[in-house]
């Protein structure tokens, strides 16, 4: 029988390489099943908050009812304060006004000019006036080219043409659908082990250990104080393998070993803007531990049962 | 999978735990018949995140001599764990086992990610004064 061979009791450890709001890698040292569990929930189980349900009571707008309240699905809603005892599964279109499980936003725009009036999530005003940092509102965006704020597109209006829409934001995750994920990009790979053969290292002359240093396109290399070629970046290793092809055209093709390290990866996390990076991988960790505790609780529970 | 389907699952649940107003068992476990020392266990609202995190990490008990996980069917949001072990110890006792090594893990990264984050948060305060 096929058996894993693990190490026992592995200690796991994390080291932070690059942190920003909007961007988050780090090393992880530990248990692929750990890794993936810890990517998927990121991807598809830290809550978050969207607009579900939309109140059309007007819309003159170019685009049908069904297209407006889809695009206005996908505007990603700073939330985060989602994950308190706030905003619970239970709301639905029907429950009343209730602050605790949902948060609603207005949109009422007529245009009374010729010129088109681009609709943005900067009209949608929240209906309880929510303020602070843990307010739940659209996502902020800088136009990329002069640096001013610009909402996200809704649609477009003519002249006499009107949107009234009432929107609820109701918490989500994303396995219910995607609108609800708070990442752009949530993946890990593995890192990489480079042996040098040293038996060959010392024939090779300051020109071809240079060009070797030059071959790599993420610098991995560098030269020490002995003008000896060293690994200074591990982690930015791509497995492009062209230190490998640079080596083989000196005729030395043995002279770089690259294998996967076992057990370590590299993440990457890009948040998408509802959460900070950092707090969407510290909300994964804390849904994965309740999600465990509860369905062991659960356990021993079915297990008292089933003795009786 | 069908992801509204989903969502109103869950919220179905939580009405009817909370209209109990006792806990509602997600778990249902089943005696394997034909095997002795192994043990079947069904996971309501859970998904491969979970099943291959108890799968592998049960491996690494040195009693566990088989375990697996699959969806029984890609509409139905269930799992289905089988467990066996070598008698030493009970299926059951495997899995909880598993599931406190884990809990304890997360607890510990969780720990970790924290400190590591107000490290490198100070660091880069510093970096920009
Ligand atoms: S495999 Fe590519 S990225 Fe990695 S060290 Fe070699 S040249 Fe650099």
């Amino acid at each position: 029988m096929y058996k894993y061979n693990f190490e026992q009791n592995s200690q796991h450890r994390i080291e932070i390489l690059e942190l920003s709001d909007e961007k988050c890698k780090f090393s992880f040292e530990g248990d692929l099943s750990i890794a993936n569990a810890i990517r998927r929930v990121m991807i598809a189980e830290v809550p978050v908050m969207a607009i579900h349900f939309v109140d059309i009571i007007e819309n003159t707008s170019p685009l049908s009812d069904e297209f407006l309240a889809q695009r206005l699905g996908l505007i990603p809603l700073v939330s985060y304060a989602a994950d308190s005892k706030m905003y619970d599964w239970e709301a639905d279109a029907d429950s009343i006004d209730d602050q605790k499980t949902k948060v609603v936003f207005t949109l009422r725009q007529k245009n009374l000019n010729d010129a088109p009036l681009e609709i943005t999530s900067q009209h949608l005003e929240p209906e309880f006036g929510q303020v602070g940092e843990m307010a739940i509102r659209p996502v902020r965006m800088f136009s990329p080219i002069n640096g001013k704020e610009v909402g996200i597109p809704i649609t477009r209006l003519g002249k006499n043409q009107s949107v009234h829409v009432r929107c609820h934001a109701l918490k989500g995750f994303g396995k219910m659908h995607a609108k609800w994920t708070p990442i752009n990009i949530a993946t890990f790979r593995h890192e990489a082990e480079l042996n040098f053969d040293h038996s060959q290292t010392q024939s090779l002359s300051l020109f071809e250990k240079q060009s070797i240093r030059d071959s790599c396109p993420m610098n991995v290399f560098a030269m020490d104080a002995n003008q000896d070629l060293i690994v200074n970046a591990i982690e930015k290793c791509v497995f492009c393998e062209e230190c490998i092809r640079c080596a083989e055209s000196m005729k030395k093709p043995r002279l770089i070993k690259m294998q996967h390290k076992k057990n370590k990866y590299i993440f990457t996390v890009e948040s998408a803007g509802q959460l900070k990076a950092a707090d969407i991988v510290q909300k994964a960790l804390i849904v994965l531990r309740k999600k465990v505790d509860e369905i062991s609780q659960d356990l021993s529970f079915a297990q008292q049962q089933q003795q009786i | 999978m069908n992801g509204e389907d989903f969502r109103s699952k869950l919220r179905e649940f939580h009405l009817r735990s909370k209209e109990q107003s006792s806990q509602e068992s997600r778990v249902i476990l089943e005696d394997e018949k034909k095997m002795n020392n192994a043990c079947c266990v069904k996971l309501y609202l859970e998904d491969h995140t979970i099943g291959n995190l108890t799968r592998m990490n049960l491996l690494k008990q040195k009693e566990v001599t088989f375990s697996g996980y699959r969806q029984i069917h890609p509409l139905q949001h269930t799992i289905e764990i089988k467990v066996q072990t070598n008698g030493s110890i009970k299926p059951y006792d495997a899995i909880q086992k598993t599931f406190q090594d884990l809990s304890d893990e997360f607890k510990n990264l969780e720990e970790e990610w924290a400190r590591k984050v107000a490290e490198k948060e100070k660091h880069q305060m510093k970096l920009e004064i």
